[in-house]
């Protein structure tokens, strides 16, 4: 299906671009509204399972920057099922120049055990059915060596209904942390976040970074060691264009 | 009031409680402004190249009128814009199903993108032929008490500025909520009533301190400091 998103000219960032946690939040908000339709949505699945959607991973590949006033569209592919995951690809398209690529792999999580709901346990819900084919999304090595870069204590207005800080908040400091803003922007080629440990408010989150053959790698740790979540982030060499040269632009 | 259009609140714009939080609402508010802005005739990249001009949030008064548990569709509603002293001042409505669910006040400065002083806003609306309204007055000024307490300091982040190359406005929200502890506990607070005030630009790694005090009626004041000693923001917020 093909949604319109909305990005406001408030919301952009120093560049005048949307950032990537925005393209992210627009394109979790259709796979939020095609899980209503499928029969899957948050309230049926805490109703019937006692269960949410979380995210388990993200890839996302920013071709060309997306600026508020653009006619973006999202097409969302067909969900596919790869083990207890649900993947839910999105292309969002402005005219026929595809700007930019998210993947999803959305995990079904028992909301107090937070433990994954079984595939045959939730397919009693689904209303649709489900397409195959597609690959899932790999798992990355990481570089040995990695420096603690920040501490970040979690708090409430970075968490969601989960309990928990959102995935958009963690794209943030991933940005940051890789290099995205700066005195310049350089646009990301390819981000991939691999969510493993949620962190809750009060938490501290420990933000390791590495690099290795042009690639960022970033890690967020709870106190304990445990694995929050890893990133790696590579950006293309270009500068986008700031925000002046871009109004200068459009003006035209 | 005339009816702006229709929105869809998202889950992903509730908070922690799964409540639409004030700064949800600011985010409305600040898009409305824009819109009904723009509508007007306002457009900020043609300011920007004619003018050297961009809109900066000076105040914002925000009332909460009822709570709102579940994502789902919204309606807004504004009044013309009017001209107090130096900001330009927007009044709106954010209803569900033809109720008011909250109503904000939100007063924008026009200001040299590169000097950043104020610019009149009839320069402004005479430039593109739009008429001024001049309106009774806009959200007054907040008294800090002299007693206020330093709760922390935060580093202003990339992530948190805006085109402006400032700290975008309704992070101070966020800071203000938090401050408040709005959030805090197992029970939720019903905000009701927020009072910002900005008066100082923080851009990316600065720092701000942040302090508080409470009022022992439900409210809190918060105002945000700056490296250089000069206020960033006040605000007043107020809980049930």
């Amino acid at each position: 299906m093909r949604y319109k998103a909305h990005f406001q000219m408030s919301t952009t960032d120093l560049f005048g671009c949307v950032s990537p946690w925005l393209i992210l939040q627009e394109v979790n908000d259709c796979v939020g509204w095609e899980f209503d339709i499928d029969g899957v949505g948050i309230e049926r699945m805490l109703e019937e399972l006692g269960a949410t959607w979380m995210m388990g991973q993200m890839v996302l590949e920013n071709f060309a920057p997306i600026r508020p006033g653009m006619e973006v569209e999202i097409e969302l592919l067909p969900r596919e099922l790869h083990g207890v995951g649900i993947l839910r690809r999105a292309h969002l398209w402005d005219g026929d120049l595809e700007r930019a690529r998210v993947t999803l792999n959305m995990l079904p999580v028992y909301f107090k055990s937070r433990r994954v709901v079984p595939p045959a346990e939730l397919s009693r819900l689904w209303l649709t059915p489900d397409q195959s084919g597609g690959t899932p999304i790999g798992w990355e090595q990481f570089p040995e060596h990695m420096e603690l870069a920040e501490e970040i204590l979690v708090r409430r207005h970075m968490c969601d209904v989960n309990g928990h800080m959102t995935a958009f908040q963690y794209l943030n400091y991933i940005c940051e942390a890789a290099g995205y803003w700066g005195e310049t922007l350089h646009l990301i080629q390819r981000m991939q976040v691999d969510f493993k440990a949620e962190f809750m408010p009060g938490e501290i989150l420990k933000l390791y970074c590495g690099e290795h053959q042009g690639i960022r790698y970033i890690s967020g740790v709870h106190e304990d060691g445990r694995l929050g979540f890893r990133a790696s982030v590579s950006l293309a060499e270009e500068e986008t264009p700031t925000a002046l040269e871009w109004i200068h632009e459009m003006v035209k | 009031m005339e009816k702006l259009y229709d929105i869809f609140i998202t889950g992903d714009e509730t908070d922690y409680f799964h409540y639409v939080s004030p700064t949800s609402y600011q985010k409305i508010a600040e898009a409305a402004n824009y819109h009904a802005t723009k509508r007007a005739g306002l457009e900020m990249h043609r300011m920007m190249k004619e003018m050297d001009a961009t809109w900066m949030t000076a105040s914002m008064h925000l009332e909460i009128c009822e709570d709102i548990f579940d994502p789902g569709p919204a309606e807004v509603y504004v009044d013309p814009m009017v001209i107090n002293r130096v900001v330009i001042t927007q009044c709106l409505e954010v209803r569900r199903e033809g109720k008011p669910i909250a109503r904000c006040e939100i007063n924008t400065m026009s200001v040299n993108a590169k000097t950043r002083k104020i610019i009149p806003p009839e320069k402004i609306l005479e430039h593109y032929g739009i008429p001024v309204i001049q309106g009774t007055g806009s959200m007054a000024r907040l008294v800090m008490p002299e007693d206020m307490e330093l709760l922390e300091t935060i580093c202003v982040r990339y992530s948190d500025c805006d085109l402006n190359q400032h700290l975008r406005a309704y992070r101070y929200t966020d800071y203000v909520c938090d401050a408040a502890e709005y959030w805090a506990g197992a029970e939720r607070k019903k905000g009701r009533h927020l009072y910002i005030e900005y008066s100082g630009e923080c851009r990316a790694k600065n720092l701000l301190y942040l302090y508080k005090k409470d009022d022992g009626a439900g409210g809190t004041y918060v105002k945000g400091v700056r490296e250089d000693g000069r206020d960033s923001f006040k605000a007043y917020f107020v809980v049930e």
